[in-house]
């Protein structure tokens, strides 16, 4: 919610900047090829941050404030309004798939292909760590072709045991600034894997959960974690009245996680009712914010179903949460989550929460209304939240 | 010049009438627990109270505070007593926390209308925007709140 903001104070000796950001090492960085101070001379005070999400691992803010405060020879305070936010971001990739799989004769999937199209994830983040040679950490920096492992993240860590897999990455050129947007690209990548599985699942006339499971068997791990998902959302029990289930399950930020999402639908209006996630990242630290961000994950990922950012004449047509409306409050469904403390090695909660939603929530709609969703957001196919 | 009082303290401000309120509050008055989210009154983080109703400070101009009361998350309570800020930390609701005040803020003058909202009447009245996705944690807390 905090619009990027920035106050710094350069003087021929010293540079001092106060920023809410992702990335201390990295403003330091830019305020010393900004500046031509010596790092040292670089103080960089953290503020708290009102939600990063990924776009604070950008200094484009901070490179703008230093200019303006060494050409006013003054301190200088920036402040975005929103508009200049949401106009002047980093967007998520749009991104194509086209995926084909072979089922045997007895519906036991024995392919499937991934060709990914996508622009690069890595463009603007991190770059000075993959490209020494750059001038400063806000010019893009596009990775060696085709190789970006964020745009196949997620597919070529399948969780499920398909012999026969093939992923393929074309990266598309494009002038649209993209970064990460909270999961990377695990988020789009688990939608197209469990929506194309559950689709699977239909085509071998098996139960969802079952035909996850029965891929499952050399992964014990994600077996347990789907498994406490469906239990505790009572998958093998009769559902309320008008309402279906979806189920999805990823492998993601070194932890696991499987929702179960009830929703009804009706004249195409999507009542989302409760989100049921279990999740496995290793031993739980702190419980209360293992929690939330999980639970506030689930919001964001529902939230991506429906927002986009378009484009006219070459400008960003949605400035404001007018146009760009994220879930509220009255939208939001009960979110309950159970987590597993497998002493394994720690994974993040961060960004875990959103990844196996968009698929959760297309395959509920598929079992309430045969219609496959495969594009987002929503409304590409007719859909809306309630 | 503007004249009104905030946190029951009387300030006068001379500055356009047409600013708006929260500019006035962060700016010229420093009260910057009131945030700016969205300026166009959709997010509700700059909600504070004028003669006790809820109203989003950044649509509305300085001149209209004239003569008038105007409340921010500062005058809440003296002490964080209030109970809604006991509730809140008690459920734990915040996650950044940069919404919250204006969350509290509307929270607190719905109480006011309703002592023991419905869910309903929480959904209705609470249209505030947490990109953090704290909602769930916000029902409870005003619950607890009309409870205590």
């Amino acid at each position: 919610m905090e619009p990027m903001n920035c106050t710094a104070r350069v003087t021929d000796a010293a540079c001092e900047v106060w920023v809410p950001t992702q990335g201390v090492e990295m403003c330091q960085n830019i305020a010393a090829r900004v500046t031509g101070l010596p790092s040292e001379r670089i103080m960089i005070h953290r503020t708290l941050i009102g939600g990063g999400f990924g776009r604070r691992l950008l200094g484009d803010f901070l490179k703008q404030t230093l200019i303006v405060a060494m050409a006013v020879k003054r301190p200088v305070k920036l402040i975005w309004s929103r508009e200049e936010d949401m106009t002047h971001d980093f967007y998520r990739p749009a991104m194509l798939h086209h995926v084909s799989g072979g089922l045997d004769g007895a519906g036991v999937p024995v392919a499937l292909a991934h060709r990914v199209v996508s622009p690069s994830h890595m463009l603007y983040i991190m770059p000075r760590a993959m490209f020494p040679q750059l001038a400063d950490w806000t010019a893009p920096a596009a990775p060696p072709e085709n190789i970006d492992t964020m745009a196949v993240e997620g597919l070529v860590e399948c969780p499920y045991a398909i012999p026969n897999q093939l992923v393929e990455q074309h990266r598309l050129e494009l002038d649209v600034p993209v970064s990460v947007w909270r999961t990377t690209g695990h988020g789009p990548n688990n939608f197209v894997l469990e929506s194309f599985v559950d689709e699977m699942a239909f085509a071998a006339k098996a139960d969802p959960l079952g035909f996850r499971r029965s891929l499952l068997s050399g992964n014990p791990r994600a077996r347990k974690v789907l498994d406490l998902a469906a239990a505790k959302a009572g998958w093998a029990a009769a559902k309320p009245a008008g309402t279906a289930r979806g189920v999805a399950l990823a492998s993601a930020f070194g932890g696991l996680i499987a929702s179960v999402v009830e929703l009804s639908v009706e004249d195409s209006k999507v009542k989302v009712r409760r989100v049921v996630s279990a999740v496995d990242c290793g031993r739980i630290l702190d419980p209360g914010i293992a929690t939330s961000n999980i639970i506030g994950g689930v919001v964001w990922g529902l939230s991506g179903m429906r927002t986009a950012i378009t484009f006219d004449r070459g400008r960003v047509a949605r400035a404001n949460f007018d146009a760009f409306e994220p879930l509220h409050l009255w939208e939001t469904p009960p979110v309950e989550v159970h987590f597993i403390d497998s002493g394994e090695k720690l994974g993040g909660t961060g960004e875990l929460g959103p990844v196996p939603v968009h698929a959760a929530v297309c395959n509920a709609i598929f079992a309430a209304t045969g219609k496959r969703v495969r594009s987002l957001p929503l409304s590409d196919s007719g859909f809306s939240f309630a | 010049m503007t004249s009104f009082t905030i946190n029951g303290r009387g300030v006068t401000v001379n500055a356009d009438p047409d600013t708006p309120l929260l500019w006035i509050i962060r700016e010229q008055l420093g009260l910057t627990g009131t945030k700016y989210g969205c300026g166009i009154a959709a997010c509700g983080a700059c909600t504070v109270h004028i003669d006790g109703g809820a109203v989003r400070s950044c649509s509305f101009p300085l001149g209209e505070a004239e003569g008038r009361s105007v409340i921010t998350i500062e005058g809440l309570s003296h002490d964080r007593s209030h109970k809604l800020q006991r509730a809140w930390i008690a459920e734990q609701v915040p996650q950044c926390g940069y919404c919250q005040s204006g969350m509290i803020m509307a929270a607190a003058a719905l109480l006011k209308e309703k002592p023991h909202p419905s869910d309903g009447d929480i959904d209705a009245a609470i249209t505030n925007i947490c990109r953090c996705g704290t909602y769930q944690r916000v029902r409870k807390a005003i619950h607890a709140a009309a409870k205590a």
